[in-house]
């Protein structure tokens, strides 16, 4: 995982933390900076998914792009809590080293005339 | 692969990649935010839907009356707010008003206030008196006229009077605005302007444009209208034969308690008109076309020359003043006549506020 996905993931799980311990309007506050830091943050880990390109990583990348946006203007621009956003940008952080796990765990099927069966 | 896969040249240029990215997202933020903040903060509100107006051109004891220009077809609604609540209009019209009470008018289009102003119908007497506003000689367009516009504004006259040669040099529909409706913006919310008309006025088609702007009551500036018990007789250019018979007319009417003649030329001692005048009482006539301010009396009668609020004296030679004249000025300014159950007072404020001139009459 690199700085720019753990500082995301970091800014998602502190705008949920937000979004429980805080009543709207006074989490908007907090909601948004996250938003526009994720907004940046974003942005660089999709540049950096792109060299070399991995195509789970980039799509988490430029999907957490989208969800900094929503975070940012608090939902309200789709009409969901604020606590949606936050937690799928933390989520979003995850899922790519999840799904690299869960790829590695899956059994291989070789086929009989493989080298070394 | 992975990052220690990468050759140093690759690594440079993920990190290169990285620092744009993020440098074009806080740009993006920027943008946005300067946006945002010049729509919310920067940005004046969307523009008056109204060419012309709304203002004020019908009061009387119970009723009174705006008119506009507005573009394209918004629907506009007009509504008074006065002691028993809010009155909407119909058409333009409000009916059903208390005598002698000031209403606050709003003219909302789209559900916003777009304009606003108030207007004080007639009393029934004289008991609050009536304060109304003369001004001749001003559809200039010029400085001048819109300083008057404001001191005149300021006075909160009931109703103004112009004693003619409302557009120079010619009362044509394309300059109106530009000589009348702006620079008068503020006295017409609050005050409906009635005109007689000067030579200026009546060069181009007799007049009509300029009756039909004001929504004036009669053509060629010649018309009577009430304002509660104050009468106004308004001869339009001069005071010759057929004005004589209007005037006689319009002066046996009953019910008027005071009354005021008001004429583009000055009438001159000897005119016919005077002994009719002075039999039905008038109480001053006012006039213009000399772009000075004078006060004289002419046949018995106070006479007030008030030429002087926007078009401005020219050449010496055809300013003189009046032989005889009690007060003659070359200031711009305007005329304000208090009229109250005691007493009826004429003061004349120029265009910096200053009164230059006060008389009163038991």
């Amino acid at each position: 995982m690199r700085w720019p996905r753990i500082a995301l993931a970091a800014l998602g799980a502190a705008a949920t933390a937000a979004a429980l311990a805080v009543e709207p309007p006074q989490t908007f506050a907090f909601t948004g900076i996250a938003g526009i830091a994720a907004f940046v943050l974003a942005a660089g880990c999709l540049a950096a998914d792109m060299v070399p390109y991995r195509p789970a990583h980039a799509l988490a990348a430029a999907l957490s792009l989208a969800d900094a946006v929503v975070l940012a203007v608090g939902g309200r621009a789709i009409g969901i809590p604020v606590i949606v956003p936050a937690v799928l940008l933390l989520l979003l952080q995850l899922a790519p080293a999840a799904a690299a796990n869960w790829a590695r765990r899956a059994p291989v099927t070789r086929s009989p005339d493989a080298p070394g069966t | 692969m992975t990052d220690h896969a990468l050759t140093p040249r690759e690594r440079r240029l993920r990190r290169g990649l990285v620092a744009l990215a993020m440098a074009c997202a806080v740009l993006v933020l920027v943008v946005i935010a300067v946006l945002v903040y010049w729509r919310l903060y920067l940005l004046g509100p969307s523009g008056d839907p109204f060419t012309r107006g709304p203002f004020v051109i019908r009061l009387d004891t119970t009723g009174a009356a705006l008119a506009w220009s507005i573009e394209g077809t918004s629907k506009v609604e007009l509504t008074a707010a006065g002691p028993d609540g809010t009155v909407t209009a119909t058409g333009g019209r409000f009916t059903g008003l208390r005598p002698g009470t000031r209403y606050l008018w709003t003219a909302s289009v789209g559900g916003i206030g777009r304009a606003a102003g108030s207007f004080r119908t007639a009393p029934l007497d004289l008991r609050d008196g009536v304060r109304f506003g003369v001004i001749g000689d001003y559809g200039s367009g010029n400085d001048h006229e819109w300083a008057v516009g404001r001191t005149l504004a300021a006075a909160r006259p009931d109703f103004v009077t112009t004693a003619g040669d409302n557009s120079y040099l010619v009362g044509a529909p394309q300059v109106l605005d530009r000589n009348i409706f702006e620079p008068l913006h503020g006295v017409m919310l609050n005050a409906p302007l009635w005109a007689t008309e000067g030579e200026h006025d009546l060069i181009y088609s007799g007049g009509a444009a300029v009756t039909s702007a004001l929504h004036l009551p009669g053509p060629r500036g010649r018309y009577v209208v009430r304002y509660g018990p104050v009468q106004l007789v308004l001869l339009g250019l001069e005071a010759g034969a057929p004005e004589l018979d209007f005037a006689r007319r319009a002066l046996a009417e009953p019910g008027a308690l005071v009354r005021f003649v008001v004429v583009h030329r000055p009438i001159q001692p000897g005119n016919p008109i005077l002994p009719v005048l002075r039999r039905a009482g008038v109480a001053a006539i006012l006039a213009g076309h000399l772009h000075r301010y004078e006060r004289r009396t002419v046949g018995g009668l106070p006479e007030f020359t008030v030429g002087t609020s926007g078009e401005g004296p020219g050449a010496a030679e055809f300013t003189k003043a009046t032989p005889g004249a009690a007060v003659s000025l070359l200031d711009y300014g305007s005329l304000l006549v208090d009229v109250s159950s005691a007493s009826i007072a004429y003061t004349f404020v120029d265009e910096r506020g200053r009164v230059l001139d006060r008389w009163s009459e038991p």
